[in-house]
């Protein structure tokens, strides 16, 4: 029956065509099912116990059936005369093409009016903004009327270190009467400026695009129209460049005069400071719906970051990420004042990134023309992120995590500049696939690596490197026919595993000087390995050259022992801050290696520097010494979190960097000694802020929990 | 001035013969000649070619090599089934030959009953548009059917392809009865053309056919067009009748724009059912007309409603899509905002426990809420609800919700506590609440008959009453119910319900919870249901295995399983995170319920890692599985 209907088809397509067509088909002999499509054939179905559907007469009655359940009692009648019948016959009256381009997005449209007004007003109690009816509010205030002037800054994020007070009385202006002023150095000016007009698209950009649907009457403001905010901006230093010694601490002072006017005055020592400041100043301003304007409260807020190192680790080598969603975890961080972007640009899987020197690295390593960051994206990248503070930190991850990108060496003459490249099994030469490590014994190798390093530094003029240095797998190299009898013939033992670290750390030590001999005399970031570990009179590694990045966990003893050593230190450690874990395997079944999902408030509570202070005392302990002899966490330069692309593209990196990098944020800001539970309201509010702010942040709760504070808890 | 002449000559055949087949023959030397200058003048783009190797496609170097194939064209030809997402469950076989050609040579037929014919003619506008979704923007400055060097083949231009579509019933309602059933042959005839014919029995099997035309395309990167596979066969059909999706629009409200683009991605996957949880006690975001203070009083806000007309019409933008919208009303718990308007207007309380605290001695999540029972006039409510929305989505299955009932809720409001007592009940004693309960469910249901006229079968949440079989079998019929369960795999409940016979739709958490895994949204760590549900364990959840891991000798119990639903429950999902909780974990389920394949997720990698990139190419945020390396790389990817 199946070849039959096929037959059928084949007839029919070919109706309008030269018969012969069909040759290697049946003869289309039974066209008459054709004229009658409602023959029975229900034995094309997978199972026969099913029977053809055909439209039954009882179908129709939907549309004309009101009188079926007409409703006795009237107490409806106080809203319009519409039913849902009239509504179903006007949209079934037009075509499908109409009505779909012209649906518009919610959020911009009011779908309650009047009479339907929206009943709830909110008020202030015990800190708390909760939800109440119109009829009960003897204080009623909008949402974010409320938290602007309820509690103690509940829309600031992170919040400030300094002393600060926030108004009550929100006061009201337009957006069009908006001013600021710079007063900074010459150096930084521009930046001043920029940043003032991105403050201003903020404030614009806060009044829906239909204004407001509450349909408030508004308050009596006679001086509405004419009242300015001006904001004064004052910088003290010219320095342009972010560095570990940079200031970023400001002042931030709104007052309403006594002519009835807003003035707001931010004062730095730096443009980073400054900018930070503009940035609180945007979070004390709020949609008044009332006055279809603006509204601010008074404040006085001193603010500085406890840790210089605020940053995300992002991974664009697995995938790619496209610069488009690079700029907007850099203006998402700006949001959340973090300043520095870690960029693990380069792994095995892929070489993203254009050198003009080598253009082959890029060539044969990215994974398609499209997926490539050209050096003038870069450039452009690296000032669109010093702009909104925030420092471009990249990483040339090696002697590990190399392989494509590198492949053409041999074809060109230069030998293998990577060895083990995709060699299979993996596990036993890699931690994951595709495997990959540098060819550390040809000297043509280096020419490569210096080529690329003089270009990084020319591009992103760091303050700050990164040479990965993590996951060394020493069986890959004694593996390999060239480098065991290279340290056979330098008189070693090409079994013996110490051979190869001793390689390894002369890798180490030459990278080292190649980078410093090209960007000057600076410290170079390591990930913790099994160099990092070794005894401190093993390791070789000099803590006035090495920041080390913890990617273990937060009770790993090997950070004591860094510690210890005196090196400066940069927590990642992955049970708290790696974003990437709690999904699906990547190879394999079941959940990945770092399971479960760290949590917002896993990521918030990790703190620093309790893990420097929990080693402090046990060192202390040990040595019997007093506690006050060294203290641990002024070695704590900050934190990263990371997120690895195994899983990740830009179909999903802002739910998995936000709010969790806020989190974060908050903990690198402040240190507070308060724990998330403390955090939350303000983070939910925030998390709102940046959607608004186009940043696709997750949802954390339902937003019942956003309209009544504190009630969305657990003991 | 016809150059009727099948691009296919840069291709090779199955058995290696280059299959060119041009009318006058003397064209064909001119045009191998063509062929051969473009060949020697043609700059290749990339450094990358690949070959398939036992039905994996090989990444390799392009440099020397002859036999190399674009990517798609890889991904086309190489391996069993490896572009067709969900895998056909008829039998199904595909050539190793591809055809480039441009998009607007597409023609179609349509052979359909007059109610069908404008619904397929909208579907082949959703299939082109799908199309154009494979191809760079403006063709990344290119000309369609030419080379990067610049070069037209006129073969490419003129290439045919047509496409015929007979459906066979007038029928455009879908219902558990549905044929969704389709049968596919593509062929490159000997005329040149590619000739692409669609039979299926229903409306509904013709667009999932077309689905799966679509998916034997790829972009064609040398031509700067789009490339059909030469040759398939295959017949197809679903082995469940309810492939669903449960969403949920109370904890968080979700945009019209993304309820489409979850139909949407639903359609690429054959997923038929969305199941919608319109409200909970959050929040009653849907406009009823005929009571408008139920949206007034429980819309977060005045923008985060769906009007009447905007449901009507994503019901009718569903059912364009193989996609019916099945309404759930939760009832007589997750009831709260909303209804609180009740005593104001003189109605008494309609629901209870609203926003009481301390919420766990009332509810199983904040805020509280339940129906109150007692109420005659909450059932007038009720019977206005009912009757709006079976206007809007004239359902053939209505979700009566009848989860997580609170007894102690009832238990503390005095008219309830009365209500026992008048009765002579012991208002202290749990069992009187259970029975109030089985009464409300007897009543709604046949509200919910009188009010639409006709016995649609009703879902119910697997609760205390599903599980109660004293009070069950007055209350609950088989015949009538639908069970939905979202208890384990392994609850027991599962086999006493399939032993007295009632239908399953499987929605248990430990596999097919979407929202499991994230950070607590009530105090600290992880959220209840932890951990993620990855997309193997979605996969490898059988709804056959779990009714047969109950089923006593002799029984049966396989065929009771109409299907499944995988939820996201929305108290941490919105617009922001739809897609990436969907999919393509989604897509893991869809095979799942489409084909109940013997073979577990790894042998489901390689294909659901492509059809995750096709997924995206359409515009849907779904995630990544892997790194792309291992999409470029088949099978390396592994343990």
């Amino acid at each position: 029956m199946k070849l039959l209907l096929l037959c059928l088809l084949v007839w029919v397509a070919n109706a309008q065509d030269t018969p012969n067509k069909a040759e290697h088909h049946e003869t289309p002999h039974t066209t008459e099912h054709h004229e009658t499509p409602h023959t029975d054939t229900t034995e094309h179905h997978e199972n026969p116990n099913k029977t053809e559907h055909h439209e039954a007469p009882n179908k129709t009655e939907h549309h004309e059936a009101p009188n079926k359940t007409e409703h006795a009692s009237g107490e409806a009648s106080h809203t319009e005369h519409k039913t849902v019948e009239a509504i179903l016959s006007k949209a079934e009256e037009e075509k499908v093409s109409d009505w779909v381009q012209d649906w518009v997005e919610p959020g911009s449209v009011c779908k309650l009016k009047s009479p339907l007004t929206f009943p709830w007003m909110w008020e202030c109690r015990e800190g708390a903004c909760l939800r109440t009816p119109v009829s009960e509010a003897t204080n009623g205030m909008t949402l974010g009327g409320c938290k602007l002037t309820c509690g103690k800054g509940l829309t600031l994020w992170p919040k400030p270190t300094g002393t600060f007070t926030i108004g009550k009385t929100p006061v009201s202006f337009k957006y069009s009467q908006v001013i600021v002023i710079v007063d900074a150095p010459q150096d930084v000016r521009g930046h001043v400026e920029k940043a003032g007009n991105r403050l201003k698209e903020t404030l614009r950009d806060m009044r829906p695009p239909g204004g407001s649907c509450l349909e408030l009457s508004s308050a009596s403001d006679a001086n509405l129209a004419t009242r300015q905010l001006t904001i004064r901006v004052t910088v003290e230093r010219s320095d342009a460049s972010l560095t570990l010694k940079t200031d970023e601490s400001y002042k931030l002072n709104i007052t309403h005069t006594d002519a009835d006017q807003l003035e707001a005055h931010i004062e730095a020592k730096t443009f980073f400071g400054a900018r930070h400041g503009m940035e609180t100043l945007s979070q004390l301003v709020a949609y008044d719906d009332a006055n279809d304007a603006l509204m601010t409260v008074t404040a006085d807020v001193r603010d500085a970051p406890v840790y210089p190192v605020r940053a995300l680790t992002l991974d664009t080598s697995r995938n790619f990420i496209s610069v488009a969603g690079l700029r907007r975890t850099i203006g998402a961080m700006a949001m959340n004042k973090l300043n520095t972007l870690h960029w693990h640009i380069t792994d095995t899987h892929s070489f993203p990134i254009e050198i003009t020197g080598e253009p082959r690295l890029a060539q044969y390593g990215a994974y398609s023309p499209r997926e490539v960051y050209t050096r003038a994206e870069v450039e452009e990248l690296v000032q669109f992120a010093l702009e909104r503070g925030v420092r471009l930190l990249p990483e040339l991850d090696m002697p590990a995590h190399v392989g494509f990108g590198w492949q053409w060496g041999e074809k060109a003459g230069m030998g293998n500049l990577t060895v083990c490249l995709g060699k299979e099994p993996w596990q036993q030469f890699c931690v994951e696939p595709p495997c990959g490590q540098m060819n550390i014994i040809n000297e043509n190798l280096y020419k490569v690596l210096k080529t690329i390093l003089v270009e990084y530094n020319d591009v992103f003029q760091p303050d700050l490197f990164h040479i990965g240095g993590d996951e060394i797998n020493l069986n890959c190299w004694k593996t390999t026919p060239e480098i065991a009898a290279f340290v056979k013939e330098k008189g070693g033992d090409p079994t013996d595993d110490e051979e190869y670290m001793k390689l390894w750390i002369q890798f180490q030590e030459r990278v080292y000087d190649m980078w410093t001999s090209i960007a000057g005399e600076q410290k170079t970031i390591l990930w913790t390995s099994h160099l990092t570990q070794r005894p401190a009179e093993e390791s070789l590694l000099d803590p006035s050259k090495y920041i080390i990045q913890i990617w273990t966990t937060g009770k790993d003893q090997q950070i004591g022992d860094l510690l210890k050593q005196g090196y400066e230190l940069i927590l990642s450690n992955y049970d708290a801050w790696y974003l990437d874990c709690g999904f699906s395997a990547w190879v394999g079944k079941g959940n990945n290696w770092c399971s479960p999902y760290k949590s917002w408030q896993t990521v918030y509570e990790n703190s620093p520097r309790k893990i420097a202070q929990s080693f402090q005392s046990n060192s202390d302990a040990a040595a019997s010494q007093p506690a006050s002899q060294s203290d641990f966490s002024a070695q704590i330069l900050g934190g990263s979190a990371a997120l690895w692309t195994e899983q990740a593209d830009d179909a999903n990196l802002d739910t998995k960097l936000w709010p969790r990098g806020a989190a974060l944020a908050e903990r690198l800001w402040a240190e507070p000694e308060t724990d998330s539970l403390a955090a939350q309201w303000r983070l939910v509010h925030h998390r709102r802020r940046m959607v608004a702010r186009g940043v696709h942040a997750e949802t954390m709760q339902p937003k019942y929990c956003h309209q009544y504070d504190g009630t969305c808890y657990i003991d | 001035m016809v150059l009727k002449c099948s691009a296919s000559l840069w291709y090779r055949g199955s058995n290696g013969a280059p299959t060119v087949r041009c009318r006058p023959q003397r064209l064909t030397m001119r045009l191998l000649l063509l062929c051969c200058a473009l060949a020697a003048a043609g700059a290749e783009p990339s450094v990358w070619t690949w070959r398939c190797e036992s039905g994996s496609c090989v990444r390799r170097p392009a440099a020397g090599v002859t036999d190399g194939m674009q990517f798609g064209t890889c991904k086309l030809t190489c391996g069993e089934l490896s572009v067709v997402w969900p895998r056909p469950t008829g039998p199904a076989a595909f050539g190793s030959e591809t055809v480039p050609f441009l998009i607007d040579n597409i023609q179609f037929q349509l052979v359909a009953p007059d109610p069908v014919k404008p619904m397929l003619q909208t579907a082949t506008e959703i299939f082109l548009d799908s199309l154009r979704a494979l191809q760079p923007s403006g063709l990344g400055g290119r000309r369609a059917g030419c080379r990067p060097d610049g070069a037209c083949e006129p073969a490419v231009a003129e290439q045919a392809v047509k496409v015929t579509v007979a459906v066979e019933s007038a029928g455009t309602a879908l219902t558990l009865e549905t044929s969704e059933y389709h049968q596919l042959l593509v062929n490159h005839t000997a005329g040149g053309e590619v000739s692409v014919l669609l039979y299926a029995t229903t409306f509904f099997g013709a667009r999932h056919g077309l689905e799966t035309v679509s998916q034997l395309i790829e972009y064609d990167d040398e031509n700067a067009c789009l490339q059909i596979l030469g040759s398939a066969t295959l017949s197809d059909a679903p082995v469940y009748p309810i492939r669903a999706l449960t969403i949920d629009t109370s904890r968080s409200f979700i945009p019209l724009s993304a309820l489409r683009r979850t139909i949407d991605a639903m359609a690429m996957n054959k997923l038929n059912t969305l199941h919608w949880h319109v409200t909970d006690t959050h929040s009653f975001p849907i406009e009823v007309v005929s009571e408008p203070r139920l949206v007034q009083y429980g819309a977060y806000s005045p923008e985060k409603v769906y009007s009447a007309r905007e449901v009507a019409e994503l019901v009718r933008y569903g059912r364009q899509r193989g996609v019916r919208l099945l309404p759930e009303l939760d009832a007589p718990a997750h009831v709260g905002y909303g209804w609180q308007w009740g005593e104001d207007a003189g109605l008494g309380r309609l629901a209870v426990c609203v926003g009481e605290e301390p919420w766990q001695s009332y509810c199983v999540e904040p805020p509280c809420g339940q129906m109150n029972i007692v109420n005659e006039n909450m059932y007038t409510v009720l019977g206005k609800i009912y009757k709006d929305f079976n206007a809007l989505f004239q359902p053939d299955i209505f979700h009566m919700g009848g989860d997580e009932i609170n007894f102690n809720c009832w238990k503390s409001s005095p008219e309830i506590a009365e209500h026992v007592k008048d009765r002579g009940g012991d208002p202290s004693d749990d069992s009187e609440y259970m029975r109030l309960w089985a009464q409300y469910q007897v009543r709604a249901a046949g509200l919910w008959r009188n009010v639409t006229g006709r016995s649609t079968p009703l879902l119910l949440w697997t609760s205390d009453l599903t599980k109660q079989e004293a009070v069950r079998p007055s209350a609950l019929k088989p015949s009538q119910y639908i069970i939905q369960v979202w208890t384990t795999g392994t609850d027991q409940q599962i086999g006493d319900l399939l032993r007295q016979g009632f239908p399953l739709l499987l929605s248990n958490y430990d596999a097919w919870y979407l929202d499991c895994g994230f950070s607590a949204w009530v105090g600290v760590g992880n959220n209840w249901c932890s951990p993620y549900k990855s997309w193997q364990t979605v996969y490898d959840n059988s709804p056959r295995a779990i009714a047969r891991s109950f089923e006593p000798a002799g029984a049966d119990y396989a065929s009771l399983v109409r299907g499944g639903s995988a939820a996201l429950w929305s108290e941490q999902s919105d617009a922001q995170t739809l897609d990436s909780r969907l999919w393509p974990r989604g897509a893991a389920l869809a095979e799942r319920l489409w084909a109940e394949p013997d073979t577990d997720s790894a042998a489901a990698l390689t294909r659901l890692v492509h059809h995750r990139e096709r997924m995206v190419q359409r515009g849907i945020g779904a995630e990544p599985l892997q790194p792309e390396y291992c999409h470029l790389n088949d099978g390396v990817c592994t343990t």
